[in-house]
């Protein structure tokens, strides 16, 4: 069954997924850029899985979407490790 | 547990070890907007893990029904984020440019400011390095504030602000006055803060370019200088390639500057120096040396001169040789006149001793010449020595010829110049030249048609003719022509200035040119010293080319000579023009008979064989001598005998007092007394550069006892 908050925020991750288009040149000027949008592809593609579990296969799609948040999480630790410091002190 | 378990584990994990640098940016008070973004990204994701685990663990699934709602928030996180980034990123990149723009604004050595409808909004401190006021004194003033005057003030406003009207910035150069009073050539740049709204203002720059003129100006007066110079200069690289030539090079050689620029000077002038040379002019200039020479050069038409050069070489900032500069002068006027004044020298000093030989050698001449006549009137004709003393007086006659012609030479010769038709005189002399130069030439005479008249002494031509036509004569092997030929010409500077002695005037010219075998040039260079020939020994004395030189020298004249091997030989002669007019010529008189006086003579002479001589001579006319040995009893007798005395006769030189000098302090004892001048040569007491005065009485050493009963009968009958 697809639950009605798991689309939704799939298709907020895809607006926002829009908006990174819109500003890729500027984005890819960022400090650990790869690695951020890493972690947010690995994010969205758990968004993704969580939705079509309720379609099929649900065990393995369930196991795969959280295995996303896990990739997402540790790639979103270690842009925080590489980046943030730098970034939280140009931003200031 | 199973796998999903796991993964939710790691991915809390994960989120745990964010956490320090999280902490760590707390501690260094690196917190902003973006900080509490990440915190809440990873607070949420913390979240969403941490309800995961529990549920999965069979703890608690109170937290799945927030987990929700946090799966919502999470892109919303994720897009502030990035957005915050971004945001900051652009901050960060205009805070960057302000900073740059502003460390340009303040350190940049060219002066920046912004005005608004000619005020001061805003300078730099290179505008108040500039002109002197402080950012208080401009800033809110009128840029009139800093020009000379209203005029410039309008000018540049004129100017430039057509110029951003019409493309966008201005440029334009002007002065502006210090708080000092200085002024200072200033270059104003200017462009609009806003192309469309003006009244926004304008921002300027102000470049300081006083020095910058000044070393323009003297750039340019270097350059008008180096352009002008009557001095070639020539610039070329290490290698020796022509970089620059100045328009004397081009005027001097012949060759345009487009021709020179990129040869060899050496190449190009085709010089006749030897590769030593060159050699060692490398040698000092590779050296760093300045080389000092004289070059001798071709122009383009080949023709050769001589330059005197100046080579140095020109260092860079490393003190690398990168040119060298030749500053040459074009000499061979100079070498010319150099040349001309050495010979003038040389004949002026051969003159001077052959003059002076001469004047003693006169002397001798004069006892020897006169004591053979005494004696032949002594002795019987038929006496066997008559016949040796005969000999003895023709000898001492061509002697005193011979000393005559060094005078002429020396220009010692005393003459009476008469105003003449050279037409008239050289017709006169035909007959004589014709007999002279023998049958076998033929002579051609061309006189002008309107011949103007000449000043000098009639002798003096007959001597010209006479020395030319027996030296033609030799010079033609069998039959040939002579031919004379007078000519009315003006000299001009032109003329004068390739033509040695000359001066620019009015001038006869008489040429005598024969067909002979003419001269080679080495042989032309010599032929006006005395006593050189050509001649075999014996045949020739070598003072009838010298005895001309210094007859047209003496009368202001100039003799040229024109000669090559089998061409011939043409003698110019360029005699001035005078505007006198030809006296009456007097009839001459009898002088055949020796006249004879009872008057009373003084003779003032230092040589005691002329003193014998002269009182012998005279006494035997019949006059009363007093000798005198030295000017002081000279005047002794003048004392004693008063206006006795009707004649002095003297010598011009004598020791402690000249003859003119005897004769002025005899006068004013005896005021009616005749003064009778007798000497080797005139010198110039009594004669300008040998020329009498016309009042002056003068006997030339030798004379005969006939020539001296007549002059000094001439004298004092004379009114």
């Amino acid at each position: 069954m697809i639950q009605e908050n798991e689309l939704v925020t799939l298709i907020l991750a895809l607006c926002v997924w829009g908006f990174f288009f819109v500003v890729r040149a500027r984005i890819t000027k960022l400090d650990g850029w790869k690695t951020f949008l890493l972690a947010f592809t690995a994010m969205t593609m758990g968004w993704t899985l969580t939705v079509l579990e309720g379609f099929c296969w649900p065990e393995a799609l369930n196991f795969l979407e959280h295995a996303c948040y896990a990739i997402s999480s540790i790639l979103l630790a270690l842009w925080c490790w590489r980046a943030l410091p730098n970034k939280v002190e140009g931003v200031r | 547990m199973n796998w999903t378990c796991l993964a939710d584990i790691v991915s809390l994990l994960a989120v745990v070890a964010a956490l320090p640098v999280l902490w760590r940016c707390w501690k260094r008070s690196q917190r902003c907007d973006a900080w509490w973004l990440v915190l809440g990204l990873l607070a949420l994701t913390l979240f969403h893990d941490t309800s995961n685990v529990l549920e999965w663990s069979g703890i608690t699934d109170i937290l799945d029904n927030y987990e929700d709602y946090a799966g919502l928030v999470l892109p919303v996180m994720w897009f502030f984020l990035i957005f915050m980034f971004l945001k900051a990123q652009t901050d960060e990149a205009l805070k960057k440019n302000e900073a740059r723009l502003q460390s340009i604004f303040l350190t940049t050595p060219t002066g920046i400011g912004v005005v608004i409808d000619r005020v001061f909004e805003e300078v730099n401190e290179k505008i108040c390095e500039m002109t002197g006021h402080s950012k208080e004194e401009l800033i809110g003033q009128n840029a009139r504030l800093l020009y000379v005057d209203d005029e410039e003030y309008e000018r540049v406003g004129r100017e430039k602000y057509g110029q951003i009207q019409d493309c966008g910035t201005g440029t334009v150069e002007t002065r502006w006055q210090c708080k000092d009073g200085r002024v200072i050539d200033v270059l104003l740049s200017s462009t609009s803060m806003d192309p469309v709204d003006s009244s926004k203002g304008f921002t300027f720059t102000a470049l300081d370019i006083t020095e910058r003129k000044r070393i323009e100006k003297e750039r340019e007066r270097l350059s008008v200088a180096i352009e002008q110079a009557d001095e070639t200069i020539v610039i070329t690289d290490a290698k020796a390639r022509i970089e620059y030539v100045n328009p004397a090079f081009e005027r001097i050689t012949g060759y345009t500057r487009e021709e020179a620029i990129g040869e060899n000077p050496s190449a190009l002038q085709g010089t006749d120096h030897n590769d030593s040379f060159f050699e060692e002019m490398w040698e000092v200039l590779t050296r760093g040396e300045t080389w000092r020479g004289v070059f001798i050069n071709r122009k383009r038409d080949q023709t050769l001169y001589t330059e005197e050069a100046v080579i140095s070489p020109v260092r860079n900032a490393s003190g690398v040789i990168v040119n060298y500069v030749a500053v040459k002068r074009d000499i061979t006027e100079r070498i010319h006149l150099e040349e001309r004044l050495l010979q003038a020298q040389k004949m002026e000093a051969v003159g001077r001793l052959a003059g002076g030989v001469a004047h003693d050698f006169n002397n001798l001449l004069m006892g020897i010449m006169n004591y053979v006549e005494l004696c032949l009137e002594k002795l019987d004709p038929d006496h066997p020595v008559c016949e040796w003393l005969t000999e003895i007086s023709h000898d001492a006659e061509r002697s005193a010829n011979l000393t005559g012609q060094l005078l002429a030479f020396a220009r010692k010769q005393t003459i009476a110049p008469k105003v003449l038709d050279l037409n008239d005189t050289v017709s006169g002399m035909l007959k004589m030249l014709r007999h002279l130069s023998g049958e076998t030439v033929k002579i051609n005479w061309k006189p002008s048609a309107d011949g103007w008249q000449v000043k000098m002494d009639p002798s003096q031509i007959d001597q010209i003719l006479m020395n030319l036509c027996v030296n033609a004569r030799d010079a033609i092997e069998g039959v040939g022509e002579l031919t004379i030929e007078t000519k009315n010409v003006t000299l001009d500077d032109a003329y004068c200035a390739s033509h040695g002695e000359a001066t620019p005037g009015e001038y006869v010219r008489l040429e005598v040119a024969d067909n002979g075998k003419g001269m080679d040039q080495e042989v032309v260079a010599h032929i006006f010293e005395p006593f050189f020939t050509t001649k075999a020994v014996g045949e020739g004395t070598g003072l009838g080319l010298a005895t001309i030189y210094g007859i047209v020298t003496q009368n202001k004249g100039t003799v040229e000579v024109r000669s090559e091997h089998g061409q011939g030989t043409t003698f110019t002669i360029f005699l001035p023009r005078t505007i006198d007019i030809a006296p009456e010529v007097p009839q001459p008189k009898d002088h055949t008979a020796c006249p004879r006086g009872t008057e009373t003579v003084l003779v003032a002479e230092d040589e005691k064989a002329i003193q014998k001589i002269v009182k012998a001579f005279l006494e035997a006319s019949g006059y009363t001598v007093l000798v005198a040995e030295t000017p002081a009893m000279a005047l002794q007798f003048a004392d004693e005998h008063k206006c006795e005395i009707e004649l002095l006769i003297t010598d011009v030189v004598m020791p402690g007092m000249s003859g003119r000098d005897l004769a002025e302090k005899i006068s004013v004892v005896c005021p009616s007394m005749k003064v009778l001048y007798m000497s080797g040569y005139t010198a110039d007491v009594i004669a300008d550069q040998g020329i009498l005065d016309a009042n002056v009485n003068f006997i030339s050493k030798p004379f005969t006892r006939d020539q001296l009963a007549q002059e000094v009968r001439r004298v004092l009958d004379t009114p």
